[in-house]
Formats: structure tokens, sequence, C-alpha cells
């Protein structure tokens, strides 16, 4: 499990600052989705005994229903817990030294990469739509120096505060850097 | 004519798909989720919800005539 108090290879005096997850909002729409599909099924046999009643009278459907029903039932909770997972494994962790960006695709795919605060050279934040713009969530993209890749947070809440703390604390890690002592003195 | 309980063996080749699926994303969970209760929590959530499910198609399966049988080709008269 991930323990956010000790995170892989940490530094000594490394704390974490932000431990961030896509917005509610998504888990939300899912749950939506998700009941919208349960409640599918119970329609459309109110339907049924309306217009085709015969239809529900036939000897094999009790047969058939509970087969259908089952596979249904279990493939929504199945899907709903996958997607959830997707959500729940997607995280965004600042901390005093570095960032790391752990994403979850799908079942058998989770790619994991950091990047220390010194080389963090821009830091943006967008928030488009009604939606995003009411409940204050949005992307934030972290650039580095010298790399073709940034991070991009998805969906995070307040992507303005975490922008701003992000770059407070590169800045705050690259005074700390120029104020150490040096590793190693050569003596007279 | 087909008999209805060989819809029996695809509810169970895909119930075994489910129970396979179920391992992994519960692993995937315990190994990388947080570790808080509350990780902990939703799993046990989750495999409950699975289990009561699991339970409510047993009883609907039970209740089921699998005596029944499908017709696939319809009969026709060779005869007017």
């Amino acid at each position: 499990m991930l323990h956010i108090s000790h995170l892989p290879n940490s530094r000594p005096g490394e704390k974490t600052v932000l431990f961030l997850r896509r917005h509610w909002v998504g888990v939300f729409k899912l749950v939506a989705i998700t009941l919208a599909a349960a409640a599918a099924p119970i329609i459309v046999q109110f339907m049924l005994s309306y217009v085709a009643p015969g239809v529900l009278a036939a000897p094999a459907t009790d047969a058939i229903s509970a087969v259908f029903l089952s596979i249904y039932y279990l493939s929504i909770i199945t899907f709903f817990f996958q997607e959830f997972i997707d959500y729940y494994l997607d995280t965004w962790i600042v901390t005093t030294e570095r960032i790391i960006n752990i994403e979850q695709h799908g079942l058998f795919q989770r790619v994991a990469s950091e990047m220390h605060l010194p080389s963090v050279q821009d830091s943006s934040a967008e928030i488009k739509g009604a939606l995003h713009t009411f409940l204050d969530y949005g992307d934030v993209f972290i650039q580095s120096a010298g790399e073709a890749k940034r991070f991009h947070f998805k969906n995070v809440a307040h992507p303005e505060r975490v922008r701003v703390t992000i770059l407070r604390l590169a800045e705050n890690d690259r005074i700390r850097e120029e104020h150490r002592p040096p590793s190693h003195i050569i003596g007279n | 004519m087909i008999p209805v309980s060989i819809l029996l063996i695809v509810f169970v080749a895909f119930m075994l798909m489910v129970l396979l699926y179920t391992f992994f994303n519960v692993y995937h969970m315990i190994r990388f989720g947080e570790a808080r209760l509350r990780t902990v929590l939703i799993v046990v959530v989750y495999l409950l919800c699975l289990a009561s499910i699991l339970g409510w198609s047993a009883y609907l399966i039970a209740q089921a005539d699998w005596s029944a049988s499908i017709q696939i080709i319809p009969d026709t008269p060779l005869l007017p």
C-alpha cells in the first residue's frame, strides 16, 4: 500500500504537501451512470408488462431473464469498480522535494513518474466550462526544464491554488539548494 | 429445440471471468491504494455488493424452471 508519510525513495526531512486525486464530480457521474444502468431492466420489465405481457409469461422467460439479469448486474458492478479504481489510483503527490505522478490505465498498466522541484520551470492552471468554474476544478500542467513531457494533473480541485503551491515549493527548494553548504570541502 | 439449462454454462463462464476481474481489482487496491482505512472499507463494500448480487442471482436461478426449451427453428408445415 502507499504510505503518504513514507513514500519510496524519500529524502530525509521530506514532507508531503499535497495529495491530489481527480475531483469527486467524476465519481458522481460514474455513480449516476451505474444507477441508471441498474434501473434499466426494471423499466424495461415494466414496459413489457404493458406492451407485450405474453413475453413475460412464456415458459422459458424465467430462466432466460434470471441468467440475463445476473450477467447484466455482475457486469455493471464490475465496470463500476474498475472505473472507480481508475479514479482512486490516479494520484498526484507534491512533497517538499518532488512531484510524483501516478496513473492507472486499465487493469494491467500503471505509470509512475517523478519530477524534482528544482527542475520545475513553469506551471499553469486551466479551468474550462461552467461546472468546472462553479465547482473550482480543472487541469494543472507542470513543465520541467529540458523535457518534452510535462505532468498533467487532470480535473483536480482548486487548480490555481495547486499551481501557486507548486511554484512556491519549487522556489523555496531552489533557495534551499543555493544556501546549502557544499558537500565536499577540499582542505589546504 | 435446445434446453434452457445451456444458459447456465454461459452464466458460470461469465461468473468465473467476473471473479478473476475482482481478484485483480482487489489486488490493485491492496497493493497500490492509499494506506488508510478508507481503502479497506471500499474493498469490503465492493465485495459485499458483489456477494449480494451473486446471492440474488443464485436465488433467481433456483426459482427458474430449467426444464423448458427454446425453439430456434419454428415449425413449418411441409404441406399447405
